[in-house]
């Protein structure tokens, strides 16, 4: 069974009790709630994703209550707790599903230290990783979404996972946050695609989340072998331009976008060597959505296929 | 001994085009090094220099330039790379680099 085809009732019931159990591939998490509202978009943003048993062993356990006193009634708020502990202020109750989703980031970046943590998107087309780091104004989330409804396998829009054993990147899949003007800018230009209600106050601006598609949930567990880093830059008006990026600079590019990068020390030099190596970078400067696609897309066929997936360990 | 030089015990360098990045084995970060740099820390990979070795092979990538010049930017960019921890003076605790 679907999280989409799961009555309102019984996922409420779920978060209040037992907790729900998600799994991204790279993590599996327990999500507790007392938080009624939050049922309906999570149910929506998770839609694809299977109704598994909450027992068991599960890396990481969330839970969002309301604070309670006079707080309760006047301005609500809602607190994010990870394994009991409280690691963020709360945040008004109306914003529970983007406290739950940041606090879910903050628990894989501070926690996935066997896995090189780019800060980038990460999508896969016909075995090819394709690694789109952020910079400020670069777009990323815009560009993942959009090669995600074009059909791209989406691995994530915020954690480039790279395992440290053999490079491969690990898909920690997850809601892709859209923010401000990039929620139109995919309804535009993805009638279909499934974002979910909006979140008009949060920290980061209005905030709605696109739900992945079933083939990427299905394909949770299949690291990829990484063939492209693309740079991306979001210009108003620029005409598309596709330009190779010195390998050196990719190299200091991504370790300074990294999570962990001087935490792992020599075993990420090592892992972002390798990536690095075997990747063509590239920088892409854009404004229509489609010529970037395309562009990515034609350098894709020009690549070379790599070695053949490898699945998630257990 | 106080002229000889070589990479610090630990050091990582990976050669990425025309230029190195280099993992700093005590604070793990990562420095690019460009072209000039390479000069100098691209010797120090087969082993231990003296200044003065070290200032003859830049001198002779620069080719007709100026020896004074050469020498005074070998020494310039010597000294950047001890600053940095890439570089150590003393053989003891110095080592070849892990690439």
């Amino acid at each position: 069974m679907r999280l989409g085809e799961l009555d309102l009732n019984s996922l409420e019931r779920s978060l209040a009790n037992q907790g729900l159990a998600l799994d991204f591939g790279l993590m599996r998490a327990r999500v507790r709630a007392h938080v009624p509202a939050m049922a309906s978009p999570l149910r929506h943003s998770y839609a694809e994703f299977p109704v598994v048993n909450p027992d068991g062993f599960f890396d990481v356990t969330a839970s969002l209550t309301f604070v309670s006193g006079v707080r309760r009634w006047v301005r609500p708020q809602v607190t994010f707790y990870l394994d009991g502990k409280e690691p963020f202020e709360p945040f008004p109750a109306d914003t529970h599903l983007p406290l739950l989703e940041w606090g879910l980031n903050w628990a894989i970046a501070s926690r996935a230290n066997g896995y090189l943590l780019l800060h980038a998107g990460v999508v896969e087309r016909e075995g090819r990783g394709v690694v789109l780091p952020a910079l400020p104004g670069s777009g990323k989330s815009t560009l993942t979404a959009a090669l995600s409804t074009r059909g791209y396998r989406l691995l994530s829009d915020e954690f480039g996972a790279v395992r440290l054993a053999d490079g491969a990147v690990v898909p920690v899949l997850r809601p892709i946050a859209l923010k401000n003007q990039s929620i139109e800018v995919i309804k535009t230009f993805s009638p279909q695609a499934a974002i979910g209600p909006e979140y008009p106050k949060t920290r980061k601006g209005r905030v709605a989340y696109l739900a992945p598609d079933a083939a990427s949930v299905a394909g949770r567990h299949q690291a990829v072998e990484p063939a492209l880093v693309v740079f991306p830059h979001y210009e108003p008006d620029a005409e598309t331009t596709l330009a190779p990026m010195p390998k050196s600079r990719a190299f200091a590019k991504l370790a300074a976008n990294s999570f962990n990068y001087e935490i792992l020390g020599p075993a990420a030099f090592e892992a972002m060597g390798r990536l690095i190596e075997q990747c063509a970078c590239y920088r892409i400067k854009y404004s229509r959505l489609d010529e970037a696609i395309e562009a990515i897309s034609g350098q894709i066929a020009r690549t070379p296929r790599p070695a053949r997936p490898q699945p998630v360990p257990a | 001994v106080a002229s000889s030089f070589a990479l610090t015990a630990g050091t990582r360098l990976r050669r990425l085009d025309d230029e190195f990045v280099v993992l700093n084995p005590w604070s793990w970060e990562t420095h690019l090094l460009n072209a000039e740099a390479v000069l100098v820390v691209g010797p120090l990979i087969q082993g231990p220099k003296s200044l003065e070795q070290l200032q003859s092979e830049y001198r002779a990538a620069h080719g007709d330039q100026d020896p004074e010049v050469c020498d005074r930017a070998a020494e310039s960019l010597l000294l950047e790379l001890l600053e940095l921890g890439l570089v150590s003076q003393d053989l003891e605790t110095a080592a070849h680099a892990t690439r």
